[in-house]
Parts: C-alpha cells; sequence; structure tokens
C-alpha cells in the first residue's frame, strides 16, 4: 500500500506524555489500536475528526501533530539534484 | 503472527463459506454426474445457508470471548467499502458469466450466480484481509 503524504510526530508527542501507549491513545480517541499503529506509520490518514481529537489528547495544535508533504517534495528530496 | 479481532472474524467468515460451498458443490456435482444434466440442490442449499448463519453465529461469539470484540472505528469502515468495491468487480464478472450461461448452457445458470455470490463474498474477504496486512 502506498504510503500517505501525512507525516505526524505522534509517536515523540506520546513518548513526551508520560510514554502514552498505543492503546490508550487510541481508547481516548476512540479508534482501535491498529488505526493509532496505521496512522504513525504514515499508512493510513486519519479524519479530520480523529485528527484533532489526536492533537486536543496532546494539547497541540493540529500542525503541531500532522504535516502535509506534497508527493513533488518526496522527489525533490530522494532525487537529490538539489537547489541553486 | 497476531491477529486481531477483524481479522479472526474475516478468516473464520472466509473459511467458513469456502468450506460450506465446497460441501454444496460437492453434492451438486455428485447430483449431476448422476443424473446426467445439471441440478439445483434446493434442500443441500438451504442446509448450507443454515449452516453458514450458525457457525458464523457461534465463531464470533466464541472470538469475543477470547478477545474481548473490537467495535468498528474509521478505518474498519473504509477498508470495508474499499473491500465491497473489489468485490462488485467480481460480481460483475459473474453477472455476464451468468448471462453467457444462459445462452449457451441455461442448466448451469443458477450455479453461475450462486458461485458469483460465493467468489464475490470471498473477494471481498480476501480484499479485506490484504488491506488489514498492507497497511491502510
Amino acid at each position: 500500500m502506498r504510503p500517505t503524504c501525512i507525516r505526524n510526530n505522534i509517536r515523540r508527542l506520546r513518548f513526551d506524555a508520560s510514554e502514552m501507549t498505543q492503546q490508550a491513545l487510541a481508547e481516548r480517541i476512540g479508534v482501535t489500536r491498529q488505526t493509532v499503529m496505521a496512522i504513525e506509520k504514515g499508512k493510513y490518514s486519519p479524519s479530520l475528526e480523529v485528527a484533532f481529537r489526536i492533537a486536543s489528547v496532546f494539547n497541540a495544535p493540529l500542525e503541531a501533530v500532522f504535516q502535509y508533504e506534497p508527493p513533488d517534495a518526496d522527489t525533490s528530496h530522494s532525487g537529490g539534484t538539489g537547489g541553486a | 503472527m497476531k491477529l486481531t479481532y477483524q481479522e479472526k472474524s474475516i478468516w473464520g467468515s472466509l473459511v467458513i463459506i469456502l468450506a460450506a460451498f465446497a460441501y454444496y458443490f460437492a453434492g451438486v456435482l455428485g447430483g449431476t454426474a448422476a443424473a446426467g444434466a445439471a441440478v439445483v440442490d434446493l434442500r443441500r442449499l438451504i442446509i448450507v445457508t443454515g449452516i453458514i448463519i450458525v457457525v458464523e453465529i457461534v465463531h464470533h461469539i466464541v472470538i469475543t470471548v477470547q478477545s474481548g470484540g473490537a467495535p468498528e472505528d474509521e478505518r474498519d469502515r473504509l477498508i470495508g467499502t474499499r473491500s465491497y468495491r473489489n468485490a462488485y468487480f467480481l460480481l460483475a464478472a459473474g453477472l455476464f458469466a451468468a448471462i453467457a450461461s444462459s445462452v449457451w448452457a441455461p442448466e448451469w445458470t443458477a450455479h453461475v450466480l450462486i458461485l458469483t455470490i460465493v467468489i464475490g463474498e470471498c473477494g471481498h474477504f480476501v480484499s479485506q484481509l490484504y488491506y488489514y496486512r498492507s497497511g491502510f
């Protein structure tokens, strides 16, 4: 399955939040642990509602949790051609 | 390989439907060979459907007691929807096969339709397992 263009810091935020487990986060946002795992790995983009719930759990703004990386940005990085 | 509640549910349903319809089609083919023409064994079909319902209920009770169950979330629903879309293509192909059968071998049309439903349902389950394993 193609990874999504959404990057996230959930793993680090969980670590900072007294090493919160995936299960604990899943219970607080109302999804399964497998869904949290898929979101963390960037294999699944959550709905806006779940994204806001995650941000609310960590008391952080949405953009501190999720970042959008367009596919073109990936290409330019991996291509290694660099800029001027 | 540790399976989630949803995966256990799907694997069970897949095995149950395959076993039940293998039994059904084995009987139909046996009956067809004996009669010399394709026959629809309605009695066997009703028995198989009943068995599927009962075994599915027991299977889900067992896995719920074992794993505590897990309510569907948005990802489960999305995987289900995508999997139904894949199954739709199998159903559409089966429908065309049934139309062709009604022209060239009308006595097999009912069997082709039953087989189409089985293949469609199996396609739905296999798609779900693929999405759960590959990440979605």
